[in-house]
């Protein structure tokens, strides 16, 4: 009896496959789904990341095309301030010394 | 991983008793896998890891489900190969049983009658001592032997 009831449960507990197709839905829910996730949150990732580079390099270059600007204009103020003080010192020279001016280098001393 | 699918699945076929569970635990196991594999060693590891992970998910879904009250034996599914138990309504019985044993013992029982486990091995497999494997499935099969009986005897 004990011979035949083991093997009895060794019949009835024998491994059977599992239904068709079961290894495809195991697939498909495995790399494919978790992939496709991924892939999309990358693309996004990787589009922000392009998005700010340019960006920033483009904020960059307008700041420091606009401090140039700025700088550029204060020469060119300090340039022509300088040159009203120089006429404006010339001409009081030339009322009190009408032969005397300030010419090149002298100039550049002052 | 199709070579232990048939392992897997049987594991909670048997178990269960309903085939749309123990797919749906056996896509479990395999998604756990594949979370895992860098942590498989060796194929014998594998085996081990495999039998592990579904014979404790089966009993938790087991408690879960307080699966002993309703045993769903007439699945659609029928097994691709099936048990060669020549008289069918003994053999639903013997299952039936089977399906009605407490979760250990049939966890045990599932492992040493599909798996051809040893006591030993089963030991491992559940973490338990090898005494409790051996106690368990003797008082397991006694309750299936009594009521295999039992139902011989109504049919004769």
């Amino acid at each position: 009896m004990n011979g035949s009831f083991d093997q009895k449960l060794r019949r009835e507990l024998a491994r059977v496959a599992p239904p068709a197709g079961f290894a495809d839905r195991v697939m498909a829910n495995l790399p494919e789904g978790r992939g496709r996730g991924r892939f999309w949150l990358g693309a996004v990732a990787a589009g922000l990341a392009v998005l700010f580079t340019v960006g920033g390099i483009e904020q960059n270059h307008r700041e420091h095309r606009m401090q140039a600007e700025r700088t550029q204009r204060q020469v060119v103020f300090a340039l022509f301030l300088a040159a009203e003080k120089l006429d404006h010192v010339n001409a009081r020279l030339q009322r009190s010394a009408p032969d005397l001016t300030i010419e090149g280098d002298e100039r550049g001393r002052l | 991983m199709l070579e232990y699918q048939s392992l897997v699945f049987s594991v909670a076929y048997h178990f269960l008793q309903a085939s749309a569970l123990a797919e749906e635990i056996s896509q479990d196991i395999f998604l756990d896998l594949y979370r895992n594999l860098a942590k498989i060693e060796s194929a014998a590891h594998l085996l081990f890891w495999l039998r592990r992970s579904t014979t404790n998910r089966c009993i938790d879904q087991s408690r879960k489900l307080a699966y002993r009250t309703e045993v769903p034996i007439s699945d659609t599914f029928h097994p691709a190969s099936p048990g060669e138990f020549g008289d069918t309504l003994l053999g639903e019985s013997l299952r039936r049983q089977i399906a009605r044993l407490p979760e250990w013992q049939r966890a045990i029982v599932v492992l040493r009658y599909q798996e051809d486990m040893d006591p030993v091995e089963i030991a491992d497999i559940l973490n338990i001592p090898v005494n409790t494997v051996k106690s368990r499935l003797h008082r397991a099969l006694g309750t299936l032997r009594q009521a295999l009986e039992r139902k011989q005897r109504v049919r004769a």
